[in-house]
Formats: C-alpha cells, structure tokens, sequence
C-alpha cells in the first residue's frame, strides 16, 4: 500500500512535469506570436515611411550598421510572390507613375491578415527571426519602444530618467498618464526644463497615447513659440537635415513635425497624427504646402473627422493643385450638400484654375514668340549664306511658332474670361470681397505689364498688397513685383535685394527631387529659365 | 518512519472504502469555500478600493488644466479612465486572488476544520478541488463586479458599450489563474498563509519579469565569457520553463484595440491553453504536495 500510494505520488509528479512542458511548448508558440506580430507592426510602419519617399535609417548614429531597409526590401520581396494580386488604387503609383510594391498596396488597402498570414508562413517566420535578431543588436533604427522595451534602456532613454521600476508589471500606460499630468502641470508653471524631457518619456512609456503626441507637438508649434519673436532672416541658419533656414521659431516647428513623425511610426493608421502634421505644422506654421497635402492625403485614407477632406482641399489650393482641389471640393459637396465652404470654395478653385491655365498659357505664347523670333533670325542668317532650303524651313518653322502663339494668347484670353467672370460674380454678392479683388488687380497688374507699363504695374501691386492685405496675395504680390522689376530691368528696393538673395540661396540648397508648380498647359517650345525665382515652399517667406 | 506510513494510514484506507464519488462533495467544499471568502474583511477591503478607483478613475483628469488641441477635444480622459482602470483591475484582481489562493487551505489546517472535512466520506484531491474550485469562485466573481463597474465608468464617458471588455476579462481571469493555482500548490504546503501569500506575489512579480529574461539572453549573447554564456543557457532556461504572465498583455491591447494591430483571435485560444496548462500543472503540484501532508 505505502509503495502504491508513492507511485501514484509520483506519476503525479510526472503528470505535472508533463503540464508544464505543454506550457513551456504553448509559451514558446506565444513567443513566436508576439515576434511576428512585433514583425508585423514594423513592416507596417516601413510600408507607411516608404509611400513618402522616407528611409527608415534617418538616425544613423554611431552604431552597428543598420539593417532596416534591407530587411524591408527582403520583406518587399517576399510579399511581391507570397501575396494574392492586389489592384493599384489611388495614391498606389509613385512619382514617376510606377505602381508600389505589393506589399505597401495592400498595407495602404487594410489587407491586414494577408499581410499577417505571409509574414507568419514558413517563407516569412526567417525574416522574422532575422527581424528579431537585428531589433535585439539594436540594429534597426525604425525600432521603437511599441515592440522592444529594451529600447529605453538606450542612451537617448536614459537621460531622461526612464527607470526599470516604471516597467513593473505591465503598468507602463499608468505611469505614462501619471507622467502626462505631470508634463500638464509643468506647461502651465512654466517649467520648460522640466515639461520636454518629460512629455518625451511619457510617450515612450506608452507609445499608443496618441493624444500625448499630440498635445505634446500642439504646444511645440503653438505655445512655446507664441512667446519667441521671429528670426530676421539673414539670422537663419540652414539646416541639411531639413532642408531648411532655420529660425528660433522653426526650429520648434521642426521638433513638432519629428515629434509627430514618431508618434506615426509607432500609430501608423491615426488619422490625427497626419492631419495635425498636415495641417498644424506644415500648412499653418511652415507654410509647406506640398507636404500639407502628402500627409492630409494620408489622413484621409483612414477614419478621419469630417474636416479632414477640407483641410485637404485647402491645402491643395495653396500647392496650386487647383484641378484636384475642385475634385475634392465637389466630393465633398455630395456628401455635405449644405457646407458653405464647398459652395464658397468651388467657384474659387473653378476661377484659379482657370487663372492658371491663362498664366501658363500666356507664358506659353511668350515661349512660342521668343522661338519665332529666333528661328526668323536664324533663317534670315541662312539666306544670307545661301542657303534657301534651310531658310525656309527655318522660316515655315517660325510662322508654326507665331501661330502657336497666337492659339495660347487666344486660350489665356479665353481662361482669363472665365476667371474673371467668376470673380466679378463673386464680387456681385459681397463688392468687398477680398480674394476676388486681389486676383483681378493681380491680372490687371500683369496686363500693364504685358503692355510694358513696368512702374505702373508695380505701383498698382503696391498699393493691392497692402489694400488686401487679410490675403495671402501680400507675399504673392511682393514676388510678383520683385518679377517685374527684374523683368522690366527697375532698381529693386533693399527688402527686395533681400528677398531675392534669400530664393537665390533657397535655390541652392533645394533637392532636385523637390515638387514643381503644377502645369495644367504644356508648352510646345522651352520656357524661359528663371534661376532667380526658384519656388521652394516657404523660403521665400 | 516514512511519510507514507502517516500519510496513509489503516483507518484512512477504511474510511476511503465508503466514499463517495462524484461532484457534490467538492461542489458542496467550492460553496462552503465560496461563502467563507466572501466574508473575508481582507477581501472586502480590496473590493472596496477597487471600486472607489475604478468609480475615482472619471475625477482624475480633474487635475488636468487642459485635455483640448486648440478647439479640438481629445480622448484623453477615456484613456486616463481605461488605464486606471485596468490597472486597478490587475493591482486589486491579483491581489484578492493571491490572499484567498493563499489562505483558503492554511486556515483549515489552522482551525482544524480540514480534520472534520477529510473524516467525511470524501477523497483529497476531491476536497483540494473543491477549495480550488470555490477560489476560483471569488475570483471570477470579484472580476465580474470589477469589470462591471469599470464598463460602466467607461459608458458614463463615451456613450458605448465597451463590448470588447468580455475578451480582456477572459484574459485577465486566465493570468489570474495561472497566479492563483502555483499559488494555491504552495499554500498545500504550508499551516499558515503568509508564506504562501509572499510566494503569490513573487509568483505574480517574476511571472512578470520573465520577459526581461529574454533581454538577458540577448545581452549575455553578445559576450563570449564563459559566465555570461552560463548565465545566458540558465535565462534561456528559465525563460522557456517559467510562465511569462506578460503574454497576456493582449487584454489591454484589446480594450485599446489600435488601427494597426494585427489580427488577435488566432491569440486568444492559445493564450487559453497556455493559462490552462499552467493551471492544471499548479493543480496537480498541489495535489502532490497536499498527498504528502500529514493529517
């Protein structure tokens, strides 16, 4: 009996060996799991930085080689052959018209479990360990604390006093909104010193507390600089990373857009996130337009408020995408066919793109003269020489430019009309209307212009800019006088020698890759070159 | 003399011969159980503070001067109560799970009311699974009322039912399970309940640090010391042998439920059975252990 009763004691022993040993197999698929699915998170967020045209190894330091964006092509790779055919929808294609890999398709579509299933099969689960294995080397730089809490033991981290007793036991959100309270208090006593660094931990504590980035970039690009005067300009410094001059104010507009920037990196699919970057910082405070309308596009793609697809329209106007901004408009007008800002805002868009299409078109015959005119004088040289083939077909090839001149001096005749008649519409419900003002005296400066009434035309400019000034035509008019004075060869004042040494330098240092002004006509001959007035967002500003 | 000889004894072996089979003694023992917790004033007094948190958890951004972007309202007030929330939930729900997984068994060796029970025509394990049964009673019970409280600080706020609640309380219940069986399997050996008590809340702490053993592995691998290798095969050990509570860091995940999380029901099954697992083997250790007891 006693041996009986030892053996069963025993085998009990075993059984719970046995349990723990399933356990231990259960514990190590749950292992795998939370791998893949730290895998997963990051292969979104690269997806998400690689639409914009982003590295994920911005921060290189002094490190180990990173090895993000060869892992992501690997990933890229994978997913090219593992995923189902996925359709090219909008916004799928890059600059140059290529649609996106498969992968980022089908992140930007929401094929989430497709994205899953593949980096969780066999073909995937290397890339995984390999995901793994440079995350613990602390070797991929796009790694954040949402996948390894390791990561705030990392120098940046630890000056600002995370401690190990703030992981304890998963409480990492608590003591976030703990920190939280505390950035509060600390904003509104002043204490600066004490107000960034903490803000910092909170949202490395607790990498999903949108509403910290949020609130923490809102006082970045609004409160601390409302007490900052502006920089004169000479007094910017240029910044490689950004490719920006950078003043005392746009230096925290810039840790506002990094700061956001890293809450999308770890959220890439709150819609808040773009839209303040989008719109707060780039549109409101950098007067950046392109990237405005990069991340609202972004926004919009997601649940979002109903102010998001506005803000996107709006900053599309500013980019002079005016054909996409009446798109949006009249969208938005099916959907919201009582909003006043739609009925206010598609006339305008109709009036700008016409406008634009008038402007180009007369730069258009402008181009086509000048050819005439060479190509005249290139034929009357062959004559000359005796050679009668090559003048005229130096000569037909001159009267073709003439006539093209003329059928782009009729179109920008005809746009013009149209624009105008919207404006002076507008200008019959409310005669004080500012926007529509200050684009007929835009047009009528530039028509005494064209009749080479240079002092007359920049005069009238003058005295529009400042009459209108609640517009953002005032910068506009001061380009466009800078412009003619150049053009019409008049002394330029000393802000102007300023203005135009400033997009001379901005000219300098803007990337080739940067967005040009929209073209809704195409010129059959070269446009003239205008290295002088290069238009980099904001810089001349 | 052997254990066995006192531990299974001739008139043990008589009185076991008229025993009954069956569920109504350990149900009848998980009732008793269940109707002795309730009473604890330890118990009552952690219930009590946790619903004066999850119920205080809507003033706490009182303190807050300002939750708004501009003109823009943000949700900062329901994150702050969902994560008092379930950090009251976790403190307060691991706390009672370890006091009465602890003191369930020790109090009736202490009172002798465990030499009245076993003299009844009723197995050990039969009664061992009864007082399991009846803890894991108070257990569901006190978890229930909490998440109720906390879905309806939660509805007072956002004006929707917070239905994905269900899945973190499941969680939550599993890792409590895990805490309240070893916890139970340690109380088997002891007459008084602070040690198994401490035991708890060591189980619950290093059920929560075993993550951080993996951040060892990767540390001492990256050296070729002959200690820091031998330290790396022990964590490594030990991160595969030992319950890692964090992996149910899913429940919270749940009720946040970001746009990019990945798909979460292919974890919830096995999260089930991982608690369970450990569960069953904490049951079974207590099994053993409470076998070897004199009584």
């Amino acid at each position: 009996m006693p041996s009986k009763g030892r053996g069963f004691r025993y085998s009990l022993l075993l059984v719970a060996a046995g349990l723990i040993a399933l356990g231990s197999v259960q514990g190590s698929r749950l292992t795998r799991m939370r791998e893949i699915e730290r895998f997963y998170r990051w292969a979104l967020t690269a997806a998400t930085f690689s639409t914009f045209g982003e590295s994920l190894e911005q921060e290189k330091g002094e490190g180990a080689e990173p090895m993000d964006d060869e892992l992501f092509a690997d990933v890229v790779a994978l997913a090219e052959t593992a995923l189902p055919d996925i359709e090219v929808g909008e916004g799928d294609r890059d600059a140059e018209g290529q649609a996106r890999p498969k992968l980022i398709r089908a992140a930007r579509q929401g094929r989430d479990q497709e994205i899953y299933d593949v980096l969780a099969s066999p073909e995937g689960v290397p890339l995984a360990e390999r995901f793994a294995e440079y995350a613990a080397e602390d070797r991929l730089l796009s790694v954040g604390t949402q996948f390894a809490a390791s990561q705030m033991y990392q120098k940046g981290s630890q000056s600002q006093g995370v401690g190990l007793t703030s992981l304890f036991f998963g409480f990492r959100k608590l003591a976030a909104n703990f920190l939280w309270m505390q950035v509060d208090a600390a904003w509104h006593s002043g204490q600066m010193h004490r107000f960034l660094p903490v803000m910092h931990t909170t949202v490395a504590l607790d990498p999903n507390f949108v509403d910290a980035y949020l609130l923490g970039a809102w006082h970045l690009a609004y409160n601390i600089t409302a007490q900052l005067s502006d920089t004169p300009e000479p007094q910017k410094v240029f910044s490689p990373k950004y490719q920006r001059r950078l003043g005392s104010k746009e230096v925290w507009y810039f840790h506002a857009v990094d700061f956001l920037k890293d809450g999308i990196r770890k959220n890439p699919r709150d819609f808040r996130l773009y839209s303040d970057l989008g719109y707060a910082v780039y549109e409101t405070k950098l007067l950046d337009h392109a990237n405005a309308v990069k991340y609202l596009k972004e926004a919009r793609r997601y649940k979002h408020d109903q102010w998001v697809p506005r803000m996107l329209c709006l900053s599309l106007w500013k980019n002079g995408q005016y054909d996409e901004a009446l798109e949006g408009w009249l969208e938005y007008q099916k959907q919201f066919p009582a909003s006043t800002q739609a009925a206010r805002f598609i006339p305008i868009n109709t009036a700008y793109l016409a406008e634009a299409k008038s402007d180009q078109a007369a730069e258009c015959a402008k181009a086509a003269r000048a050819a005439a005119a060479l190509l005249t004088a290139k034929a009357a040289d062959s004559l000359s020489s005796g050679d009668g083939t090559t003048a005229e077909k130096l000569r037909v090839e001159a009267e073709d430019a003439e006539k093209v001149a003329q059928q782009m001096d009729q179109m920008s005749a005809e746009e013009w009309e149209k624009a105008k008649a919207i404006y002076t519409e507008i200008l019959a419900k409310d005669s004080s209307d500012s926007l529509a003002n200050a684009r007929l005296s835009r047009r009528a400066g530039l028509e005494m212009a064209r009749q080479a009434r240079y002092h007359e035309a920049v005069a009238y400019l003058d005295v529009a800019r400042n009459q209108y000034l609640e517009t953002e035509s005032f910068y506009e008019f001061s380009d466009l006088m800078i412009d003619l004075k150049l053009e019409g060869g008049l002394p330029l004042a000393v802000t102007e020698q300023y203005a135009l040494e400033r997009r001379r330098e901005a000219a300098a240092y803007a990337r080739p890759d940067a967005p040009k002004a929209k073209r809704f006509v195409e010129c059959a001959y070269a446009l003239p070159e205008k290295a002088n007035a290069v238009a980099v967002p904001g810089a001349a500003h | 003399m052997s254990a066995e000889t006192h531990t299974l004894p001739a008139a043990e072996a008589r009185r076991s011969a008229g025993r009954t089979p069956g569920w109504r003694g350990p149900l009848a023992i998980a009732m008793y159980t269940w109707r002795e917790g309730i009473r604890k004033k330890t118990l009552v007094g952690f219930l009590l503070l946790s619903v004066l948190v999850i119920l205080g958890s809507t003033f706490m951004t009182a303190f807050m001067a300002d939750t708004s972007v501009g003109t823009v309202e943000t949700d900062v007030e329901s994150k702050i109560i969902k994560d008092i929330c379930v950090s009251a939930i976790s403190v307060f729900g691991i706390l009672i799970t370890i006091f009465i997984s602890a003191s369930v068994v020790p109090a009736e060796m202490e009172n002798k009311v465990i030499y009245t029970v076993l003299s009844k025509p009723i197995r050990r394990y039969q009664y061992l699974f009864g007082k399991f049964l009846g803890v894991q009673f108070i257990v569901i019970a006190n978890l229930l009322l909490m998440s109720v409280l906390f879905a309806i600080a939660l509805y007072a706020k956002e004006r929707i039912f917070p239905s994905l609640l269900f899945w973190s309380t499941l969680l939550t219940y599993f890792q409590f399970l895990i805490v309240s069986s070893l916890t139970f399997a340690v109380s088997c050996t002891s007459t008084s309940s602070v040690l198994p008590t401490i035991a708890g809340l060591f189980i619950y702490i290093s059920g929560n640090l075993t993550e951080y053993l993996k951040d060892v592995v990767n540390r001492t691998g990256q050296s070729e010391d002959l200690f820091q290798t031998i330290v790396g095969y022990v964590a490594s050990g030990l991160f595969r042998i030992l319950p890692n509570l964090r992996d149910f860091d899913l429940r919270t995940q749940i009720l946040y439920l970001q746009p990019n999380d990945p798909p979460v029901d292919v974890q919830i099954p096995n999260l089930i059975l991982y608690g369970l697992s450990f569960a069953a083997a904490g049951y079974v250790l207590a099994w053993f252990l409470f076998m070897r007891k004199e009584l």
